[in-house]
């Protein structure tokens, strides 16, 4: 089982010691948010140091973030040990059109999944509703061939608190699961930006977030509101720790040592 | 530019398109599905009875007012993915809406739309704001797929929005312009929104302990502290129909299934006049000017960032 560690900046390793065989970095839900190139650079060097693999995590785009996040990759050597985690399918569509020579990942936001808190206390539903909650978008068999298309061999998941189902996939896939946070929500109304008028980082971001994070508490008290939520940057977490073996056909863990944010 | 209105009975189609509404959708929620797989993982993405249609018969006499009063209809079937044990009752009923003479389906799942375009060829699917594709890339990703239309996401500024249509020539988009905001962006949320009272988990209080207490963090907390309690479906972007309309957006989309008629007819109404304005060739600050009185005069709250689909261009006070 490959273990990676995923961080938001390189100065949130792990310390030495810990084993790890594959360094995620980037972000899933800004493009603010990203490494600079030359923190990504850095981060690069910092696994080839530690002989591990290096992956750059991406979020989802709006048009400007996907300029952006091209130019990140562009700065990335072209070839299959270079791994981008793709957030967006229309990243993914950009980088085929390019004939772009790196590895590409559908992460977690791509493969959906029902993560938020509530979805765990639904009690007695029948087995093809609870089937259902436990579900993902590598059900579809069509959904995994056209990835397929594209050349996308590996898929992620969450941990879910439910507990996730995965189908049976073709030969050649490969799947990760994250743990112990799950992504539950994101926004581009960051609340860490926001100037009591509005988000529009049109002029950029200084990235205030980092290194922060807001723990959530529900107010109300039904067993639905039970679950505490951790907000970092523009994305809520539910922390899910788990020591059950992984579902079959997981063979990559990504450890997640604080919010990914 | 058209405008596309949510519709939950026949009478409600027969008044709607009577009033303007170019284009009606609903969602179809036959009482099989939720016996077999509860409200946790419905069909499309609402939740509660009023937002659905629930029995094949009305869907037929919803679709044939629509069409009667010059309207088409779309069926939605949102859901941002389904279960294996799922496709089955959602192919089934796809083709009980079709039978029923839907014109095209709104739908995020590449799974079902890849099934429905091999099933029944050129059926017409328009990309729910639920696919979240919110660049030029996608579009073309979704393109691919034979999709029609894109609903833009809610909370692209303007300027993102016309960066994505001049980098996707020859695509076609809707945008949203009234009711319905929320906090997070819909596509990448996951929570569940099935509670009995309808309390969302995104606008419901918490309490916000800051890691660690910082004046930034606390600034953060507050933010987050305003949503709680915000009557989301007031939400409003009629301001912005003006650089929408001239973007070449088509059709001006208003959020509300499961809502009063009375609801829906005003907001087709003033799009409606508000389109005729532009039509007659009024200029972009006097039309956001009349559209905010508009909405001034509709709504409680004044122009609220957290209720505006475009909060760059409330006026800076003062």
């Amino acid at each position: 089982m490959e273990r990676a560690v995923f961080v938001a900046d390189l100065d949130r390793l792990p310390p030495e010691g810990e084993p790890y065989d594959r360094l995620y970095l980037g972000s899933e839900f800004c493009a603010w948010r990203l490494p600079e190139e030359r923190e990504l650079q850095e981060a690069r060097g910092v696994a080839a140091r530690r002989g591990v693999g290096f992956s750059l995590v991406t979020p989802f785009l709006d048009e400007p973030g996907l300029a952006r996040t091209l130019a990140l990759v562009r700065a990335l050597p072209e070839d299959p040990a270079t791994e981008v985690v793709a957030n967006d399918l229309g990243l993914i569509e950009v980088l085929r059109g390019a004939g772009w020579g790196g590895t590409v990942v559908a992460g977690r936001l791509l493969t959906r999944q029902r993560r938020g808190p509530g979805f765990q206390s639904f009690g007695d539903v029948t087995a093809a509703a609870a089937a259902a909650l436990r579900g993902s978008a590598l059900d579809s068999p069509a959904f995994v061939e056209l990835l397929g298309s594209y050349g996308v061999k590996r898929f992620e998941l969450d941990d879910l608190v439910q507990g996730a189902s995965i189908p049976v996939l073709p030969a050649g896939v490969h799947l990760s699961l994250y743990r112990p946070y799950l992504l539950v929500t994101a926004t581009r109304n960051c609340p860490w930006i926001f100037d009591g008028r509005t988000w529009d980082r049109s002029r950029g971001c200084a990235r205030p977030c980092r290194g922060q994070e807001l723990h959530l508490v529900p107010q109300r008290r039904d067993p639905e509101a039970q679950h505490g939520l951790h907000l970092g940057g523009c994305a809520q977490f539910l922390e899910h720790r788990s020591d059950a073996p992984p579902p079959a056909g997981v063979d990559r863990i990504v450890w997640q040592p604080e919010i990914p944010a | 530019m058209k405008i596309l209105c949510p519709v939950d009975s026949a009478a409600e189609a027969e008044t709607l398109a009577g009033l303007g509404a170019d284009e009606l959708y609903g969602g179809y929620l036959p009482a099989q599905w939720t016996e077999r797989f509860a409200l946790a993982a419905p069909p499309n993405r609402r939740t509660f009875a009023e937002a659905q249609i629930s029995d094949a018969g009305e869907l037929r006499a919803v679709v044939a007012a629509a069409h009667a009063g010059g309207a088409e209809f779309f069926l939605t079937v949102n859901s941002p993915f389904y279960a294996s044990g799922q496709y089955p009752a959602l192919l089934a009923l796809a083709e009980e809406a079709l039978a029923a003479g839907t014109d095209a389906f709104i739908a995020a799942d590449p799974g079902f739309i890849l099934a429905a375009r091999a099933r029944w060829p050129g059926v017409r699917i328009h990309l729910s704001t639920l696919a979240d594709a919110a660049n030029s890339g996608a579009a073309a990703f979704w393109g691919r797929l034979g999709v029609e239309r894109i609903t833009l996401p809610r909370h692209l500024t303007l300027a993102a929005t016309a960066a994505l249509l001049a980098a996707s020539p020859g695509r076609r988009f809707d945008a949203f312009v009234l009711y319905g905001q929320c906090p997070n962006d819909e596509g990448q949320c996951t929570f569940s929104h099935d509670h009995p009272g309808r309390v969302w988990p995104c606008v419901q209080p918490y309490t916000a302990t800051p890691l660690p207490d910082t004046p930034r963090a606390r600034r953060a907390a507050a933010a987050h502290a305003g949503w709680a309690g915000l009557s989301r479906a007031d939400a409003c972007g009629l301001c912005a129909l003006w650089d929408l309309e001239r973007l070449g957006v088509e059709a001006a989309k208003i959020v509300g299934r499961g809502t009063p008629t009375g609801r829906k007819a005003w907001a087709v109404t003033t799009v409606k006049e508000l389109l005729g304005i532009i039509a007659a060739g009024c200029g972009r600050e006097e039309f956001r000017a009349e559209a905010r009185r508009r909405s001034h005069g509709r709504f409680a709250h004044r122009c609220d960032p957290r209720l505006c689909y475009v909060p760059e261009l409330i006026p800076v006070e003062g």
